[in-house]
C-alpha cells in the first residue's frame, strides 16, 4: 500500500531521486527523521508510522551546499536546525573528487606537477615545491642554492595571496563586501609578479624537479622590492580598520572554540592549530627550503575562536612579507636547476643547440625522475592552509606506485562538523570562511 | 492649499514616476559610489557615464524567464512582490515636497507611514513562505522577527516628535520645526530612528532576510525575471522613502536652513513659486544626503548576527527610546510651562 | 606441481622481469639506507623510539626499515591501536598528522596502512604501518585514541575497501554511497567503469544519464517543455 501524500510536494523524491543511498547514509549520520521518513514515502510498505502532515516536528535540515555562495566551492553542509541553531552538522565532500591521486600514478613525476596547481588553487606555488622537495627527497636530488631562495620567496608569496583571499572572502561571508574588492587588488598585485616570474599569473607550475623552470628578471625583482615596500601598510590599514569594528569581533569572538587538545585530537592544521595554541609549524618543525636562515615569527593565539584565526593569519602575511624582504636581500647567484640530466631538465640552450641535451630533454619528459624501487618518502611543507605533505612510493620506474596527499583543507574540515554544532546559521559561514577550506584541495 | 482631484492625480502620476526615477538613479549611485569605495570605476558602459545601466538592468528583467517553483503557491508568490512595490509607492502620497505641495495632507499621514511600513513585512514574509523553499523561509522569518523587534523603537522615536509637534500630520511636524529642527532638540530619537529605518528597510548591516552568504538570497531566492525586478525596486524606493522620513521629522523636511531669516531679510520670497523650488531643492539636498549615508553605511560594515540584532533592538535601543519619549514628554511639559 | 612446469613458471617471471627492466629503461636498484639524503630531517630520525616499541612490544614490531632518514617500523594489525595509545600517552605522540592506504597489489598482505604521528614538543615524526590482507579486508580503528583519524580511515575505505572496525561512521569519503568500487586499486581502470555513476537527469521529468559521454554518443534529450506537465505542477 502506497501513502497519498497530504502535503504538495510530497511525492517529489518518487519522480526523481538521485543517488538515494548516498543521501539516505547521510540522514541516517544525522539521526534525523528524514531518514525513516523517506523510506516510509517510497517503499511504502505498511502503515506510516509518522504523522505526514507534521513529519519533522520543530527540525528542519538544511542542505548547504554543495552550490551555495558561502561554501567556498562545493563542499555540503547538511545541517539539522532548531530555529537558528545548528543541532548537528554534517559535512559531504567529494564534489571535486578528482582523484589525483589515482592519476598521479599514470604520470611521471614531473609530468603530474600541473595537477598540484589544482589541488589548492589559491597558493599553486607552495603545491608545486611541496610536490617537487617530495620528489627530490625520494629520489635524493639536491637543489642550487638560489632555486631554493627563489622557491622560499615565492611559497611566501603564495601564502600572502592565499591569506589575501581568506580575509576578503571571510568579510563577504560576514558582509562587507569592500574589503573583498580591496584584498583582490592585493591578489592583482601578487598575480603580476608571477606573471612577470613565471608566465603564468594562475596556475604557475613554474617549480621544477631539480629546481625552477626560469631565473627572475630584473623587473620581477623590481616588482617584488615594490610589493615588500608597499605592503605592510596596506594590510596593517586592513588590520586597524577591522581590529576595532565592533560587528567583525562580535561575530568572531568565541565562535568556534576549539582549545588546544582538541585541535590535536581532530588533527586540525596550520593557522588553525596555532589559533589553538599549538606551536607547530612545519618550517620550524622540520625546516625545508631556506626557513632555517631566515629570521621570523610564528604567531600564535591561545583563544581558539574565529577571531584568533584572524589574528594569526593577519600576523602571519606581515611575516611573510619579512621573510620575502630578507631573501631579497640574501638572493645568491647561481644555477636555477640542477645539472644533472638524471635529475633535472637541461636548460633551453643545452636542448636548442646541442645533440646530448635534446637527448635527455627527450629521456627526461619521457621517463624522467627513476627513484631506486622501494623507495618512500614523505615531506611535508607549511602551505598557507597547513601542513602539506606528499607520500610517495615508487616501485623504481619513472612513474610513483602510489602518491598520497596529506592536504590541510582535508584535516581542517574534519575539525569544521565540531565547530559547527551549536552555533547559528549566521556563523556557520563565518566558522566556514575562518577553517578556510579549498576543496580542489580536500576532495583531492 | 487644496489642489483639485486632477491636480492631485497628475501630480501623484509625476510623483510615482518621479520615485521610479529616482529609484534607478540610486541603483546608479550605489553602484558608483560602492565601485569609488572598493577603487574600481563602476558601471561606465551604457549610456554617458553608464547612467542608463539601470534601464539596460530593467530591460534584462523583462526579457527573463519568469520561474515559479512547481511546488510554491502561485497565488501568494506573484502577489508578495506586487504587495511590495505597491506599499513601498503608497508612502510619499503623504510626504510634503514643499510648502503646500503634498498629494495627501491628512491630519494623521504619520500613523499612515507606521502602518504601512508595517504591513511590508507582510510582503517579505509570504514571499518567503510561498516560495517553498528553506532558505526563503529563514529570510522570510528573520524578516518578521526584525521588523516587529523594530518597530517598537521606531513607533517610539516617532511618538518623541509627535509629542513635540503636537500633531500626527507630517505637514504640522515639518512646519513645527520652522525655529529649530528637531534632530538639535532630539537628538536621541533621531539616532534611534535613523537606525530603525535601516532595520525597517532591510538594508545593510541590517539585511538579515537577504543575507547573501548565508540564506542565499533570503526571502527573494526563488524569484526570477521582473518579479526580483520589484523586489529590488521596492528595496530601492523604500530605502529613498525612508530617507524622505528621516528628513521629514528630524531634519525640516522642505524647510530651507535658517528659512526665517532668510524670509525676513527677503520678504518678497513669501509666497512664491522660487521659495518652492528652493524648499525642494532644500528637501532633495537633504534626502541625497541620507541616500548617500544609506550607500555608505551598507559597504562599509559587516553584517550583525540574528542574536545581536535583536540585542540591540530589545536591549538597547528600546530602553533608550522610552527614556527618551520620557525626557522629551517632560521637556515639552516643562518649556509650556515656563513659557 | 612438476618440475619442468615449475621450471615454465620460473622461466616466464624472470622472463618478465626482464621485460620490464627493457620498457622502463631503468635500472632496478634497492633503496640503501641513504643517509646522505639532502632533504633528510633530523625529525624523522627516531630509532631510539622504534626501540622503544620493541622493547614493549616485541614480536609485534615485525620489520623496521629506513629510507632518505626516516625510520619507519611495520608492526602486527591487531596491536596497532595499542602501540598508538603507548606512543600518545607514553612518549608524547599526541598528534595525528596523516593516515593513508597503499595498495601494493601483491599477493600476500596486498594492503597496507600508514600512520604519520608527530610529537609536537620533542619535534619528532614517526610512521609506523599495518598490512592489511584481501581476504581480510579489515583494520582496527584509531578514532578512540585520535578523532582525528575518522576522516582518513574512511578516505581508505573509499579508495581501498579496507574497512575498520568498530568506526563509528563508516561511510564513504569523496564517491556517493551509491558507488560500488573501489577506485584506487591498482586494478581498477583510470577511465572509471561506464555506468557506475548515474548523472543527474537531462531534464526535470528525465530518466538518469547512465553514460558520462551521453551527448558525445548521440543522445538527444528531449527539450524540458516538450515533456508533459507533471503532476506537480498540475496539482499547484
Amino acid at each position: 500500500m502506497s501513502i497519498a501524500p497530504s502535503f504538495v510536494g510530497a511525492d517529489l523524491g518518487q519522480q526523481f531521486r538521485f543517488w538515494p543511498r548516498h543521501n539516505e547514509a547521510l540522514y541516517k549520520r544525522l539521526e534525523s527523521k528524514h531518514a525513516w521518513l523517506e523510506q516510509e514515502l517510497h517503499e511504502g510498505d505498511g502503515e506510516p508510522r509518522v504523522d505526514i502532515r507534521d513529519p519533522l516536528g520543530n527540525e528542519m535540515i538544511l542542505n548547504m551546499g554543495p552550490q551555495h555562495p558561502a561554501t567556498h566551492g562545493v563542499l555540503r553542509c547538511v545541517v539539522q536546525m532548531d530555529g537558528e541553531l545548528v543541532e548537528r552538522a554534517v559535512l559531504d565532500i567529494g564534489y571535486l573528487h578528482r582523484g589525483i591521486e589515482k592519476l598521479a600514478e599514470s604520470k611521471t613525476y614531473q609530468e603530474f606537477m600541473p595537477y598540484t596547481d589544482r589541488m589548492d588553487y589559491l597558493s599553486p606555488y607552495s603545491n608545486n615545491v611541496a610536490w617537487c622537495l617530495a620528489v627530490e627527497k625520494l629520489a635524493g636530488i639536491e637543489v642550487p642554492e638560489r632555486a631554493q631562495w627563489i622557491r622560499t620567496m615565492m611559497c611566501e608569496l603564495a601564502r600572502i595571496s592565499s591569506h589575501m583571499l581568506w580575509l576578503g572572502v571571510g568579510l563577504m561571508d560576514a558582509g562587507a563586501v569592500s574589503v573583498f574588492l580591496w584584498t583582490f587588488q592585493g591578489r592583482e598585485d601578487i598575480y603580476k609578479i608571477f606573471d612577470e616570474v613565471a608566465g603564468a599569473r594562475f596556475t604557475v607550475s613554474h617549480s621544477r624537479i631539480g629546481g625552477i623552470a626560469s631565473d627572475l628578471s630584473p623587473s620581477s625583482i623590481a616588482m617584488l622590492k615594490d610589493f615588500v615596500d608597499r605592503y605592510p601598510d596596506v594590510i596593517q590599514g586592513w588590520r586597524d580598520l577591522l581590529n576595532r569594528n565592533r560587528i567583525w569581533i562580535d561575530r568572531n569572538l568565541d565562535i568556534g572554540t576549539i582549545t588546544a587538545e582538541e585541535a590535536k585530537e581532530l588533527g586540525l592544521t596550520g593557522s588553525n592549530l596555532r589559533g589553538s595554541g599549538v606551536p607547530y609549524d612545519v618550517r620550524r618543525f622540520e625546516p625545508y627550503l631556506k626557513y632555517d636562515d631566515v629570521d621570523f615569527n610564528i604567531p600564535i593565539r591561545t583563544e581558539g575562536d574565529c577571531l584568533a584565526r584572524y589574528h594569526v593569519r593577519m600576523e602571519e602575511m606581515l611575516e611573510s612579507i619579512k621573510i620575502i624582504k630578507q631573501c631579497l636581500e640574501r638572493l645568491p647567484e647561481g644555477k636555477i636547476r640542477a645539472d644533472d640530466a638524471k635529475a633535472a631538465y637541461p636548460s633551453k640552450e643545452e636542448v636548442y643547440y646541442s645533440m646530448e641535451g635534446m637527448i635527455h630533454d627527450f629521456m627526461y619528459t619521457d621517463t624522467g625522475v627513476t627513484p631506486p624501487k622501494g623507495a618512500r618518502a614523505y615531506h611535508a611543507i607549511e602551505a598557507p592552509k597547513g601542513e602539506l605533505g606528499f607520500y610517495l612510493e615508487s616501485d623504481g620506474t619513472g612513474r610513483p606506485s602510489r602518491v598520497h596527499i596529506n592536504s590541510p583543507s582535508f584535516s581542517n574540515l574534519q575539525a569544521l562538523e565540531y565547530m559547527m554544532e551549536g552555533e547559528s546559521v549566521a556563523d556557520v559561514v563565518v566558522l566556514i570562511g575562518s577553517v578556510d577550506p579549498v576543496m580542489g584541495e580536500a576532495d583531492k | 492649499m487644496d489642489l483639485g482631484l486632477l491636480w492631485t492625480a497628475i501630480f501623484g502620476f509625476l510623483v510615482i514616476n518621479g520615485m521610479l526615477t529616482a529609484a534607478a538613479l540610486l541603483v546608479y549611485a550605489e553602484r558608483r559610489v560602492s565601485g569609488f569605495m572598493q577603487n574600481r570605476p563602476g558601471p561606465n558602459r551604457v549610456g554617458p557615464a553608464g547612467l542608463l545601466t539601470p534601464f539596460a538592468d530593467v530591460a534584462k528583467f523583462l526579457f527573463k524567464e519568469d520561474v515559479v517553483p512547481a511546488a510554491s503557491a502561485r497565488f501568494i508568490h506573484s502577489l508578495a512582490p506586487i504587495m511590495m512595490v505597491v506599499i513601498a509607492m503608497t508612502v510619499p502620497a503623504v510626504i510634503p515636497f514643499a510648502r503646500g505641495v503634498v498629494i495627501a495632507d491628512i491630519s494623521v499621514s504619520v500613523l499612515v507611514v507606521l502602518a504601512l511600513t508595517s504591513i511590508s513585512v507582510y510582503g517579505i514574509t509570504l514571499a518567503g513562505w510561498s516560495s517553498n523553499n528553506k532558505y526563503s523561509l529563514l529570510g522570510g522569518l528573520r524578516s518578521a522577527a526584525q521588523m516587529i523587534s523594530y518597530e517598537l523603537s521606531m513607533g517610539l522615536a516617532v511618538v518623541s516628535v509627535v509629542v513635540m509637534a503636537g500633531s500626527l500630520s507630517l505637514v504640522e511636524i515639518v512646519e513645527a520645526q520652522n525655529t529649530a529642527w528637531y534632530v538639535f532638540l532630539n537628538p536621541l530619537g533621531a539616532l534611534i530612528f535613523i537606525i530603525t529605518a535601516f532595520a525597517e528597510t532591510n538594508r545593510a548591516p541590517f539585511d538579515l532576510p537577504e543575507a547573501e552568504q548565508e540564506l542565499v538570497g533570503g526571502y527573494h531566492t526563488e524569484y526570477s525575471g521582473m518579479k526580483f525586478g520589484m523586489f529590488f525596486l521596492a528595496e530601492y524606493v523604500n530605502w529613498f522613502v525612508a530617507s524622505f522620513i528621516i528628513v521629514t521629522l528630524f531634519f525640516g523636511g522642505y524647510l530651507l536652513p535658517f528659512e526665517e531669516t532668510i524670509l525676513s531679510l527677503v520678504p518678497a520670497l513669501e509666497g512664491t513659486v522660487l521659495l518652492g523650488i528652493l524648499q525642494f531643492a532644500s528637501l532633495m539636498a537633504k534626502v541625497a544626503f541620507f541616500a548617500f549615508l544609506f550607500i555608505w553605511v551598507r559597504w562599509t560594515l559587516p553584517r550583525f548576527k540574528y542574536d545581536q540584532l535583536m540585542t540591540i533592538g530589545w536591549k538597547y535601543l528600546l530602553p533608550l527610546a522610552i527614556i527618551n519619549v520620557l525626557i522629551i514628554a517632560i521637556g515639552v511639559v516643562a518649556a509650556h510651562a515656563l513659557f | 606441481m612438476r618440475d619442468d612446469q615449475k621450471n615454465v613458471a620460473q622461466k616466464t617471471a624472470a622472463h618478465r622481469e626482464d621485460e620490464s627492466l627493457k620498457f622502463y629503461f631503468t635500472p632496478v636498484d634497492p633503496p640503501g639506507p641513504d643517509t646522505d639524503n639532502p632533504h633528510a630531517k633530523s625529525s624523522t630520525l627516531v630509532e631510539d623510539i622504534l626501540a622503544t616499541l620493541e622493547e614493549e612490544f616485541g614480536e609485534d614490531i615485525l620489520e623496521k626499515r629506513a629510507y632518505a632518514g626516516e625510520h619507519e617500523a611495520i608492526v602486527a594489525k591487531d596491536r596497532i591501536v595499542d602501540i598508538c595509545r603507548f606512543l600518545k600517552e607514553e612518549e608524547g605522540f599526541d598528534y595525528l598528522v596523516d593516515l593513508a592506504g597503499v595498495d601494493r597489489f601483491t599477493e600476500e598482505e596486498r594492503f597496507e596502512v600508514l600512520y604519520n604521528l608527530v610529537n609536537v614538543e620533542r619535534g619528532k615524526r614517526v610512521r609506523l604501518r599495518i598490512r592489511v590482507d584481501e581476504d581480510d579486508l579489515s583494520a582496527p580503528t584509531l578514532t578512540g585514541v585520535f578523532m582525528g583519524a575518522g576522516w582518513n580511515e574512511r578516505e581508505v575505505y573509499d579508495m581501498l575497501g579496507i574497512r575498520f572496525d568498530g568506526h563509528p561512521d563508516m561511510r564513504r569519503m569523496f564517491m556517493p554511497e551509491d558507488f560500488e568500487y573501489y577506485p584506487q586499486r591498482k586494478e581498477f581502470p583510470l577511465l572509471g567503469v561506464p555506468g557506475s555513476l548515474p548523472l543527474p537527469p537531462q531534464t526535470p521529468e528525465g530518466e538518469l544519464t547512465m553514460d558520462p559521454f551521453a551527448a558525445a554518443h548521440g543522445s538527444k534529450p528531449r527539450k524540458s517543455y516538450d515533456e508533459p506537465r507533471s503532476d506537480f505542477e498540475q496539482l499547484g
